[in-house]
């Protein structure tokens, strides 16, 4: 016998075992697979929140520049706004002037000296320190750009001075006042300077030219660091304790959650459990405590050990840091262990809900523990978000649930007080409904029998794609609408990399057509054919009367407002990125050579809606009719045709208004209403784009209508119903979905034609792991 | 005391059909009857048990216990309840006592009832031993008589017991068996589920065998050995069960009829 023989022997009998393992196999191949995808559609939402933002800088004492800018290289304001000579290609948007019009000569020595005294003592220096400090934290500004009188100082008398020899040198004396502990207002900071540093440049050169003899320097400059010293010293610790104790909180959860479902799976006695008097909730509940407890257990005794190393470190290095300019580097405040347990509670719920919901699925430890890289990968970015650069709490971020959570804290660690206390409310409400409906879906599975009783599952993939393929019933099993949004995803990715990028309008059109046609209705099609007992029952292609047709038309012009204002509203809460605005403005500029209205709406309308009306009313909608309540099936089709929408803006609508058209697929069990109110829906918007405000004033149907608001150059920027229009289309709307009668197929009990009676000896053995 | 009609249970197979487990189960049993529940591996015994005692819903068909439906008043019959599984699995780091008394008050017991109940359990099967001893270091044996007593604190009127001599070694098993003798003799209602023909001998007023999910015979021991002229348990049920057999081999297309085999018999 070779000496390796036996060594192969039992690496083929673990190989066997691994992968007959479903559940191993999904964890370790086909998890990563749908993983990045994912991963990278969530990047894209991200992104969102990375991408520039405009900064706010306060112009104070402009007309002490004015000499200056005419005797130097050029103005370094033109019209109220920067010189774009100075920009170097910086967008003027990202660093938006206001100037402080009328300022009283005592504010202005205030600012004096609030720059002259880092750590003011006289009451006026104060009083102005606290006026800027909160112009800073409000938000007013997110720098302020002092241009003071040449060579000013404070006399005690609190007026201002000026030294006539300097001032008739005419340098101009530039003081940037910030407020470090804010990130815009440090990026506010990084962008003026940079202007600053072009202008100074250009003045150097046009000196040097002037008077080569003198090495003239065009004007001073000094920046100020306004931030309270606490909150200097809390806005290293801000960041990391809260994200420390969250991920923490997370994997104490998810251990302790493993243990308390699967672990009792595995050594036999949740059986025991479920015959007590005590019901399912009681169960669940007294494992989310057990979990919460070790969670928190586990998120404090980190954080307690970050404190501690951070006061060691901070005291080892104080020194070496301040030499490094790292000043603001000290020891974590104290206080913020408070704050960090009053927040470390819900979230810790949070995570204990769902991880109880998710280990409750696995059969084994072993099992539950592959589920804890796709958590992670979920919460890591939610986790992540208050780390990034210029972000702040505001109520789209206190909506998100994790990440609201943590930028409340972090405002808390900061001491803005004010801005926690505005979005407790939102925070608190978005965290305990996820806990609720976290812990309603842990509640759900230890009732499902297949989750408790899970028989060990023998996974061969050829039988198994066999399986998939094979028609089981006229509509799809859930397993098949997996595969084909797997599909779907996979293709779009595919051919929207292949197609050509579109430059034109031609080029849009064919783009547009091949990942439609090719990645979005193709799939359902060919899958509805190959692997379901009637595609005609998949797709939903039942033929209505001619007054659902118009009903469903209608819906859509009636519902328009409702999905306008929470568009409006999706906006504002979460406003759109400068980079996705421009490439919305080229997407513009493409369609704009469109040959007509006709055009854009058969290709940015209907085809659209046909298209993806037959995945997600079609196939995946009667799928998921056959498994789910219709309310579930509604909402999780709604998610899915949202989640498909790259831009999270966008994902939000779509979702809305895939609940409206889902309600119709399901009163109206055909898919031609859907296919109406999408195109119809979709061509309304479109119509909207394109309005002419010249036009909107002529016609005074139009403004019986619409209320819209243009700017100086004649672009729509505001466009919205009529409160009169509004009304009246929503209650018409109301009407017409009490029109629309349930049909008969949604009320009728889930297909059974796919159930055999199987009564054989291989049945019986497969039965063993259950009976 | 327990009812049940026309019960049948179904479970997912694949992808879009289904495997039924029980189908078309009818059978009840009286108060201070033991009922012996016997069938092959696979035949649905512990469906049927799961069933009674609250933890599977039925698929079809009603089932009452101590006259509440296991669906519609799930609590009140978990309440009358004590259920014994062949699974001997215990908290290992919980002491004999601990593990019972902890089973104990989800019944609602006040404390000093709780643990007057206890002491008598423990006293009674001969377990005192065990009531300090961490549940991790007791033998299979140990592990099922402290399940039993986990089973008997609140002291129900019913009693399930799924394959409960399943692995336990010959004296394991007896003490065991005497445990339930010792029960029937307080007049409880007791369905006891064995592969063991002796153990059913001993104990139950009743048999009721499935076969594959049906109930293929009922009655006394003596009944059945007499209507199928065997002279034991063990030569009565392979009879009933080859009879089973043989019908389903007829039943099936010309030519597909294969010859019976001990091992398709017992499955």
């Amino acid at each position: 016998m070779k000496p390796y023989f036996l060594a192969w022997h039992v690496f083929r009998r673990e190989l066997l075992d691994q992968w007959r393992d479903r559940r191993t196999l999904l964890s370790v191949i086909f998890l990563p697979l749908l993983l990045y995808p994912i991963m990278g559609l969530a990047m894209l939402q991200v992104m969102q929140f990375v991408g520039e933002k405009p900064t706010r800088v306060l112009v104070i004492g402009q007309q002490h520049l004015q000499p200056a800018a005419v005797a130097g290289p050029g103005p370094l304001f033109v019209d109220d706004d920067w010189n774009p000579q100075w920009l170097n290609g910086q967008a003027e948007s990202l660093a938006k002037l206001d100037f402080l019009g009328e300022v009283d000569a005592t504010f202005e020595a205030a600012i004096h000296s609030v720059v002259q005294e880092p750590e003011p003592i006289s009451a006026a220096a104060i009083a102005a320190r606290e006026k800027i400090q909160t112009l800073l934290r409000e938000r007013q500004a997110d720098v302020l750009l002092w241009i003071a009188p040449t060579a000013a100082r404070t006399p005690h008398d609190g007026s201002l001075e000026v030294d006539p020899e300097q001032s008739q040198a005419g340098r101009p004396s530039l003081h940037l006042l910030q407020n470090t502990v804010s990130d815009q207002s440090r990026i506010a900071t990084g962008r003026v300077e940079q202007i600053l540093q072009a202008w100074y440049i250009a003045g150097r050169s046009a000196a040097a030219e002037a008077h080569p003899e003198v090495a003239n320097e065009p004007f001073e400059y000094a920046a100020s660091d306004l931030a309270p010293p606490a909150q200097l010293n809390s806005q290293v610790w801000s960041k990391i304790l809260p994200f420390i104790l969250f991920l923490w909180t997370l994997t104490g959860a998810f251990y302790c959650a493993v243990d308390c479902c699967a672990g009792e799976k595995e050594r036999g006695t949740l059986e025991a459990l479920l015959v007590t008097p005590a019901t399912r909730t009681q169960i669940v509940l007294g494992k989310l405590w057990t979990t919460m407890a070790f969670s928190l257990t586990s998120g404090m005794v980190n954080l307690l050990g970050t404190v501690a190393t951070g006061w060691f470190v901070s005291r080892q290095l104080g020194a070496l840091a301040a030499e490094q300019g790292l000043a603001n580097f000290g020891p974590p405040p104290l206080y913020a262990l408070a704050w960090l347990v009053v927040g470390a509670v819900p979230i810790s719920a949070l995570f204990s809900a769902i991880s109880l919901a998710v280990a409750a699925f696995a059969r084994s430890t072993k099992e539950g523990q592959h589920y804890l890289m796709p958590i992670l990968m979920v919460s890591l970015p939610l986790l992540t978000l208050p780390m990034l650069p210029g972000m702040q709490l505001d109520l789209g971020i206190s909506l998100i649930p994790v990440t609201g959570m943590l930028f409340w804290l972090r405002s808390l660690l900061e001491g803005e007080y004010w801005m926690a206390a505005r979005f407790t409310l939102p925070v608190l409400l978005v965290n305990g409904w996820c806990v609720y409906l976290a812990l309603g879906w842990a509640v759900y599975q230890f009732q499902q029998e297949s989750v408790l009783f899970r028989p060990v599952e023998r996974f061969s993939l050829l039988p198994w794609l066999v399986t998939l393929l094979r028609p089981a019933g006229p509509v799809p099993a859930v397993a098949q609408v997996v595969m084909l949004l797997g599909v779907v995803m996979s293709l779009k990715v595919i051919l929207t990399a292949a197609a050509p990028v579109p430059s034109a309008w031609d080029s849009f059109v064919w783009h547009t057509l091949i990942v439609l046609v090719g990645a979005v209705a193709l799939p359902p099609i060919v899958l509805a054919i190959a692997s379901t007992g009637s595609w005609v029952e998949t797709l939903r292609l039942r033929p209505v009367p001619w007054t659902t047709w118009v009903a469903s038309l209608g819906l859509a012009v009636c519902f328009h407002p409702l999905i306008l204002w929470f568009q409006q509203f999706v906006m504002h809460l979460y406003p759109m990125s400068m980079d996705t605005s421009q490439i919305q403005q080229t997407l513009q500029h493409i369609v704009g050579g469109a040959p007509g209205m006709w055009a854009i709406v058969l290709v940015m309308a209907i085809a659209p809606a046909i298209c993806e009306e037959l995945t997600f009313r079609g196939f995946v909608f009667s799928g998921l009719l056959k498994a789910l309540k219709p309310f579930n099936a509604i909402l999780i089709s709604a998610i899915l045709f949202g989640a498909m929408h790259g831009l999270l803006q966008q994902s939000i609508v779509a979702t809305a208004t895939g609940v409206l058209i889902g309600f119709l697929a399901w009163r109206t069990a055909s898919l031609w209403p859907c296919i109406a109110y999408h195109a119809a829906h979709n061509a309304l918007t479109l119509q909207f784009a394109f309005l002419n405000p010249a036009e909107l004033a002529e016609s005074k149907w139009l403004r019986f209508v619409l209320e819209f608001e243009a700017n100086e150059q004649g672009q729509l920027i505001g466009l919205s119903y009529t409160p009169w229009a509004a009304t009246f289309l929503i209650v018409c709307g109301l009407w017409l979905c009490l029109y629309l009668k349930p049909s008969a197929d949604s009320k009728s009990p889930p297909s059974d034609s796919g159930v055999r009676f199987r009564r054989t000896v291989a049945a019986r053995s497969a039965s063993e792991g259950i009976a | 005391m327990i009812e049940v009609c026309q019960v049948g249970k179904s479970y997912p197979d694949g992808i879009s059909s289904v495997f039924w487990a029980l189908d078309d189960v009818t059978f009840s049993v009286q108060p201070s009857e033991v009922v012996g529940l016997v069938g092959a591996n696979g035949a649905g015994k512990t469906s049927l048990l799961r069933i009674l005692s609250t933890v599977l819903p039925p698929t079809t068909g009603d089932v009452w216990v101590g006259g509440y439906h296991v669906v519609h008043d799930a609590a009140a019959v978990r309440s009358q309840v004590g259920f014994v599984s062949a699974n001997t699995a215990v908290y290992d780091r919980l002491t004999g006592a601990e593990y019972v008394r902890f089973f104990g008050n989800f019944y609602g017991l006040p404390a000093d009832e709780l643990e007057d109940r206890i002491d008598e359990l423990f006293v009674r099967f001969r377990m005192t031993g065990l009531r300090d001893q961490l549940c991790g270091r007791m033998s299979t044996g140990m592990k099922q008589k402290v399940s039993i007593a986990r089973a008997l604190v609140h002291n129900p009127d019913i009693l399930i017991f799924d394959e409960a001599t399943l692995g336990l070694d010959i004296v394991a098993a007896r003490s065991v068996m005497e445990m339930v003798m010792a029960l029937r003799e307080e007049s409880k209602c007791i369905i006891f589920s064995t592969h063991i023909m002796s153990e059913l001998e001993r104990i139950c007023d009743r048999l009721v065998i499935l076969h594959q999910g049906r109930l293929v015979a009922e009655g006394t021991a003596k009944e059945l050995m007499d209507t199928y002229t065997e002279a034991s348990l063990e030569d009565l049920f392979f009879r009933i069960i080859s009879t089973e057999v043989q019908e389903e081999a007829l039943d099936r297309p010309a030519g597909l009829a294969a010859e019976l085999t001990t091992s398709e018999v017992v499955g």
